[in-house]
């Protein structure tokens, strides 16, 4: 038996994994207890990643489309000949079309994504789209221009006070944490602040539980301000050395008293002031942010009134507190993407233009993607070449994507299985699982860390995303942008670090050094040096320099005549401990856990519309409605509904998969107002009538 | 003889289902196999709305199972834990009623019944239960009874002194 030490990437990706090898097999994953963040923790879906590997259902050659496009015929096809056959549709699009019909796309935090930005800027497509705009990208941002970083909750700083917004993290880890440093944290028996309109574990056990209205957070976050900023709870000396625009801020925020913002997020004034006490006064505390801050239109706003009260506590860059980190040495993200190789003609082309600061990142927002296949506006896109996403369930409106991607001339898909989205291809090309993979693994890099992932066997013809992208390139032309293989890549991200791809993978893993209070030597990574409060560079660009509030399109207060026909608010995307998005529903030790979409409604709510815990209902919105099972939950607000995503059934038959029977995005809208500067999609805050449904 | 525990503390437990799907992969339970360790969701307890408990076997003092199981395949073990013999199993599922835990299950295939085994095998090589070991909150915790018993007398008697 050989034991070789990796990292799972059964979510994002970062824990300790153990994998046993027997005869070149792998018999069992565990946690590494020697991981420096997850220390053994191993979560039901990494322990499943056996059941994902040698799933009978993988693909495991590449595939090419015989008959129709979704009519479920397929040829087995070489390797050579399916990316041959690919690079030269591409570059007969290119020379067309031009390189910017061909749009590039990738799911959630894939660690070969800057990779994919690499070969689209290679091949001059200023068109990748991800969930970038509506999933951590945006607090990256705004957090950039708000305070020069990303602040981390400091679990190792021993909070005293722990906030936790828009997540549920014991169930998912998310970004760059682990849902075992949050456990460890508790232990110590810190506050702890819940702010989520679902009654979790954790909302459960709070010193104070906002039950918040969803879509209103950065109401609550600008009442939390007002409190704060009236009562004189902030940190005068942090404020005065290292703010900028604090009086703005504070005179801006006077309106949203504790009894306005009760009107507007459904939590009392009582607690309101309650939660602003307990966090400002509790030295340190930590905000753990969740990506529902980001799913709505003032996804910006959120981020930058959060920021604001890490900052005017003086919790930013403190121990427990919400740290900025050092980056590991490693070749940055900005020349890893050769945005460089991009002209200025092409860059001026990239769809979703208009939304500033996901343009500067290079993400486009998937909706123009659509918008731009259906109506060849502002130029029409005629291929996709899609790496481990699934946008038939994953983007908004998911019907709508389904007549984009028929129209599409060539579709590749790269994925594991033989999802919804890759029954629509003209090619599939079979991805490699993590146990397949040698790679630098990213999830903790914002945390200080990155990790060394170590293949450990070998599954068919399936190749790892990397490859793929390396193999493509050379048949592209574009050999020289990219390297001979994967080991000469990964060479070449370790390169600043002086150390080998297997040098790096002996020692594990490569951490930066934790330094408090950088500030106080070189100032914050913003144009002043300071934190942001009120941003002149947003200013600049059109966008509002102060957080605010706006009502989302779609709710009782914007639209009262639509919530005279649509009662409820609907939120979706709760997380199962079970699933990733729209991945792992065909494995049986996951499935088991949860067999069926989960709608959660209070007791009240059933009792209205007559059903019992378990019973199917239809969840309808303007655009459609969907299918799932009703899971009664006392505490929930008897307004609020709260449905999951990525919902498709793998056993049944393709080329759907009944992707449009229980998939929440069939009801969500991919329709503007967007968060002005991201494109931000509303996902938490749409309204929706629910009856039952037979069977 | 040292005696050896698996301690639950409910309190604890964060419903991740982390330690069934450690049972299964450690049991080699295929497919829809149910697990020996099961999480229970229980919506409104003690003043929560939200609570997790994890039913495994008890490895109980006098075990019913024991009592009525007609070949002897079940024993207790003087280290404490009770285990089944498969050899001697006959599925005929006597036991399975008894257990007021449900922590027996019958296994369809092989046509017996099949239970948890405190992972015997892992213990032996100084490892933990794989549930205990991929528990993140400490919700299930395994050493010798003597000393998971001081350390609760020692823990409740700092609360109590609070």
């Amino acid at each position: 038996m050989r034991v070789v030490r990796s990292v799972c990437r059964m979510c994002h990706g970062g824990c300790g994994a153990l994998i046993y090898v027997e005869d070149g097999r792998a018999v069992r994953v565990e946690g590494d207890p020697q991981h420096p963040v997850s220390r053994g923790y191993m979560c039901a879906k990494g322990l499943a990643s056996i059941q994902l590997a040698y799933h009978p259902d993988r693909l495991r050659y590449p595939l090419k489309r015989a008959g129709d496009r979704g009519g479920g015929s397929w040829v087995r096809v070489s390797w050579n000949e399916a990316l041959s056959d690919i690079a030269k549709r591409l570059l007969e699009i290119k020379e067309r079309y031009g390189a910017e019909a061909v749009v590039f796309a990738h799911g959630t935090n894939r660690e070969y994504l800057h990779m994919v930005y690499r070969l689209a800027h290679a091949f001059g497509s200023p068109n990748v789209t991800s969930p970038g705009y509506v999933c951590y990208y945006p607090r990256v941002a705004a957090s950039i221009l708000t305070c020069g970083g990303l602040p981390i909750a400091d679990y190792d700083g021993e909070p005293k006070c722990i906030m936790v917004w828009g997540c549920n993290p014991l169930h998912t880890s998310p970004d760059e944490y682990c849902a075992a440093q949050l456990c460890r944290a508790l232990e110590r028996g810190p506050k702890l602040i819940v702010v989520d309109p679902r009654p979790t574990w954790l909302a459960s056990r709070a010193d104070v539980w906002l039950r918040i209205r969803p879509g209103s957070d950065v109401a609550l976050a600008l009442g939390l301000l007002n409190v704060i900023i009236e009562e004189g709870l902030y940190d005068r000396g942090f404020v005065e050395r290292w703010t900028v625009g604090f009086d703005k801020l504070a005179s801006h925020v006077k309106k949203y008293t504790p009894e306005k913002v009760e009107g507007l997020t459904w939590v009392s004034a009582g607690l309101i002031r309650e939660a602003a006490r307990l966090y400002a006064l509790s030295k340190p505390a930590c905000i753990q942010w969740g990506v529902k801050i980001e799913q709505n239109v003032n996804c910006t706003s959120c981020i930058r009134a959060l920021v604001a009260l890490m900052a005017i506590t003086g919790n930013l860059d403190v121990p427990g507190g919400n740290v900025l980190c050092s980056p590991p040495p490693v070749t940055r993200f900005t020349e890893f993407m050769l945005t460089s190789a991009l002209s200025e003609e092409q860059r001026r082309k990239r769809l979703g233009g208009e939304h500033k600061l996901s343009s500067m990142g290079s993400v486009v927002p998937p909706m123009h993607v659509v918008k731009a296949i259906l109506e060849g506006d502002p130029y029409p896109v005629k291929a996709m070449v899609v790496f481990g996403s699934n946008p038939l369930l994953t983007w908004p409106n998911s019907k709508l994507v389904k007549e984009a991607l028929m129209k599409l001339d060539f579709l590749v898909v790269v994925d594991l299985f033989m999802t919804p989205t890759a029954e629509l291809a003209d090619y599939v090309l079979p991805a490699a699982t993590w146990l397949e993979i040698d790679d630098v693994a990213f999830y903790f890099y914002r945390a200080g860390y990155v990790m060394a992932r170590r293949k450990a066997i070998e599954v068919d013809e399936c190749w790892p995303d990397h490859k793929i992208i390396i193999e493509l390139a050379k048949r592209l032309g574009l050999r020289e942008c990219f390297w001979e293989d994967v080991e000469e890549y990964l060479n070449y991200v370790l390169k600043p670090s002086g150390l080998t791809w297997r040098e790096f993978a002996e020692r594990g893993w490569l951490e930066a050094p934790k330094r408090y209070r950088k500030y106080e030597e070189e100032g914050f990574r913003t144009l002043s040096g300071k934190v942001e409060l009120y941003s002149e560079t947003l200013e600049r660009m059109g966008y509002s320099p102060l957080p605010d509030y706006v009502e989302p399109p779609e709710t009782p207060l914007s639209n009262p005549k639509l919530a005279e026909e649509y009662p409820f608010i609907l939120t979706t995307g709760h997380r199962s401990p079970a699933y990733f998005h729209s991945e792992y529903r065909q494995l049986p030790w996951l499935r088991s856990i949860q067999p069926d979409p989960i709608v959660e409604l209070s007791p009240e709510a059933a009792k209205e519309i007559g059903v019992e815990d378990g019973d199917w209902v239809w969840i309808e919105t303007p655009r459609g409605r969907v299918k799932q099972r009703v899971k009664v939950v006392p505490g929930m607000h008897p307004k609020v509904v709260s449905a999951q995503h990525g919902w498709w059934f793998p056993e049944k038959p393709g080329p759907e998969h009944g992707c449009f029977e229980s998939n929440i995005n069939v009801v969500t809208s991919s329709e503007p107002p967007y968060d002005p500067c991201f494109g931000a999609v509303t996902f938490n805050a749409l309204l929706c009538r629910v009856y039952k449904a037979e069977g | 003889m040292v005696k050896l525990t698996l301690l639950i503390d409910p309190s604890k437990c964060i419903g991740c289902y982390a330690c069934e799907v450690a049972c299964k992969q450690e049991h080699g339970l295929s497919g829809w196999a149910e697990p020996f360790i099961k999480v229970k969701e229980v919506r409104r307890l003690h003043g929560t709305y939200v609570s997790y408990v994890p039913v495994v076997c008890r490895h109980c003092g006098r075990p019913p199972c024991i009592e009525v199981c007609p070949t002897g395949a079940l024993e207790k073990t003087k280290e404490g834990a009770v285990l089944l013999d498969v050899e001697k199993c006959i599925g005929c599922g006597a036991c399975i009623p008894v257990c007021p835990f449900k922590a027996l299950v019958f296994d369809p295939e092989e046509g017996v019944v099949k239970k948890c085994d405190l992972c015997v095998e892992r213990v032996k090589e100084g490892l933990e239960p794989s549930c205990v070991a991929h528990c993140p909150s400490s919700a299930l915790v395994f050493g010798e009874t003597s000393s998971l018993i001081d350390e609760l007398r020692s823990k409740s008697a700092g609360q109590l002194a609070k």
